[in-house]
């Protein structure tokens, strides 16, 4: 009787390793390939919109932060940033610093696309995360302003029907953790004063900058 | 001036005892990899000092050479220069590819500086690159990471910039390593003032060229940090990471939730 029942339970976990791994592989191979179409969708189409300086500064800004909004987990991203310090702070002051983020990013990449000189937006390799089938990475080579070719990282991950980026990393540095570095030590000096540290980071941004 | 260092007793203890006292504060680390979420930063004070006298002459001297060094040659001859000190590096390179046992990289970084020391005219030009044997750094600061030292405490060099404890070490440790200047002591007759002004020439041409190709990107990141010392501390640490782990990647790191609501995407996308 306990033989049968250990030979039951030999059998179950044998099918088991066969049949779950077998399982997992279209998932992983499904959102591996969204996670390319995805970002190959996003690089066409800032290349399309932000390269082209035939339009103005104010409609390219206008056209990024459309883009953001549409690829970019921001809230998310702003949470992963304050850390500790998003669960104080008050519905209003996560929101402004969201807002404030994304006009940093602005400001940031956008002159990316200044010297834009046809260079290709390729993805050149994904990989599903393993401790989370719904998480996804994926290599893009993309030409640095220095001139030599600078490997990105995007990290996406399933929100409803679609994809969402959460955070990115240039040759092995992480945009989350570098701000989360540095507006955390600005946190500690101030008493985790959210609100002020967001206005110290709009105190850098252009007076374009549309913090609302 | 390496060489003449070497030949004093005294000097060469001193740089023995530094060493581990440095290397004492690695092995007081928790973790053998980074600690990104730990500043570990107990000179912070200190630090914060020489970044300051770093940035001055940054300003008044380095970024001017390197902008004047990047109006004056044309981009052949500055992509030659950094091909000419990058093959001077190459036995520095080889000897820690050696010892992190990367046999495949220690193959390449022979083949490079055998192919670009003779058809690469003493390294000007990098036809190896074109032969597939693509260019990788490598340091003993790197090493002793592979080996499972800690990174250590912090630490601004003057003049160098940004570093740790191990990646102090592991700099002395190289220009030990490095043969050119027992080289040059014992082949020419050069005494040691002049031997080291041939050294400190060759790392300040290292420095300018770095800077000359950054000069964009170290303006951009000065004008959005409200803490250009602490970003740069993360950038250093994450690209240290990063170089210690020769381009296999990390871990995709997974985003941590928790109970409070976002705000609405509408409005922050807006």
């Amino acid at each position: 009787m306990l033989l049968t029942k250990r030979r039951s339970l030999l059998a179950g976990l044998a099918a088991a390793a066969i049949v779950l791994p077998v399982m997992g592989l279209p998932a992983r191979a499904d959102i591996q390939q969204e996670a390319d179409a995805f970002l190959t969708q996003m690089g066409n189409r800032a290349i399309s919109e932000l390269a082209d300086q035939s339009t103005s500064e104010a409609e390219r800004v206008q056209r990024f932060r459309q883009l953001i909004k549409e690829s970019i987990d921001l809230p998310l991203v702003a949470q992963q940033i304050l850390a500790r310090n998003w669960r104080g702070a008050s519905a209003q002051e996560r929101m402004d610093f969201t807002i404030a983020l994304r006009e940093t990013l602005i400001v940031r990449f956008l002159p990316l696309f200044n010297d834009y000189k046809g260079e290709t937006f390729d993805v050149v390799s994904t990989r599903t995360s393993t401790k989370n089938p719904n998480v996804v990475g994926a290599v893009t080579n993309i030409l640095a302003p220095n001139g030599e070719t600078a490997r990105i990282e995007w990290f996406m991950r399933k929100v409803g029907d679609g994809l969402l980026i959460y955070d990115f990393s240039a040759e092995g540095i992480r945009l989350t953790t570098s701000l989360q570095d540095e507006y955390n030590s600005v946190l500690r000096q101030n008493g985790g004063n959210v609100g002020d540290l967001t206005q110290q980071i709009e105190a850098t941004l252009p007076a374009t900058a549309v913090l609302q | 001036m390496t060489a003449g260092f070497l030949r004093r007793p005294k000097a060469a203890a001193l740089a023995g005892i530094l060493s581990l006292a440095l290397l004492g504060g690695c092995a007081s680390s928790s973790d053998p990899a980074t600690n990104l979420d730990d500043a570990n930063d107990p000179l912070e004070f200190v630090n914060r000092f020489t970044f300051a006298i770093n940035g001055t002459l940054d300003i008044l001297v380095i970024q001017p050479a390197a902008a004047t060094y990047r109006f004056l040659l044309p981009d052949p001859v500055q992509d030659s220069i950094r091909n000419a000190l990058r093959n001077l590096n190459g036995p520095v390179i080889l000897a820690n590819d050696l010892l992190q046992g990367e046999w495949d990289r220690a193959e390449t970084t022979a083949m490079r500086f055998v192919i670009n020391s003779t058809l690469g005219v003493a390294g000007l030009f990098d036809v190896a690159a074109e032969w597939g044997y693509d260019y990788h750094d490598e340091d003993f600061g790197q090493t002793l990471a592979v080996w499972g030292v800690g990174e250590g405490f912090y630490l601004v060099i003057p003049l160098l910039g940004p570093s740790t404890a191990r990646d102090g070490v592991g700099m002395l440790v190289d220009s030990f390593i490095d043969p050119w200047p027992y080289v040059l002591d014992y082949t020419t007759d050069l005494d040691d003032l002049e031997l080291a002004a041939i050294f400190i020439g060759r790392r300040a041409l290292e420095g300018i060229d770095i800077r000359a190709r950054n000069i964009e990107v170290i303006d951009s990141l000065k004008a959005d940090s409200i803490d250009y010392y602490v970003r740069l501390r993360s950038l250093y640490r994450q690209n240290r990471e990063a170089e210690i782990r020769n381009g296999r990647p990390a871990e995709i790191p997974l985003p941590e939730f928790d109970e409070i609501p976002l705000p609405d995407p509408e409005e922050a996308g807006e």
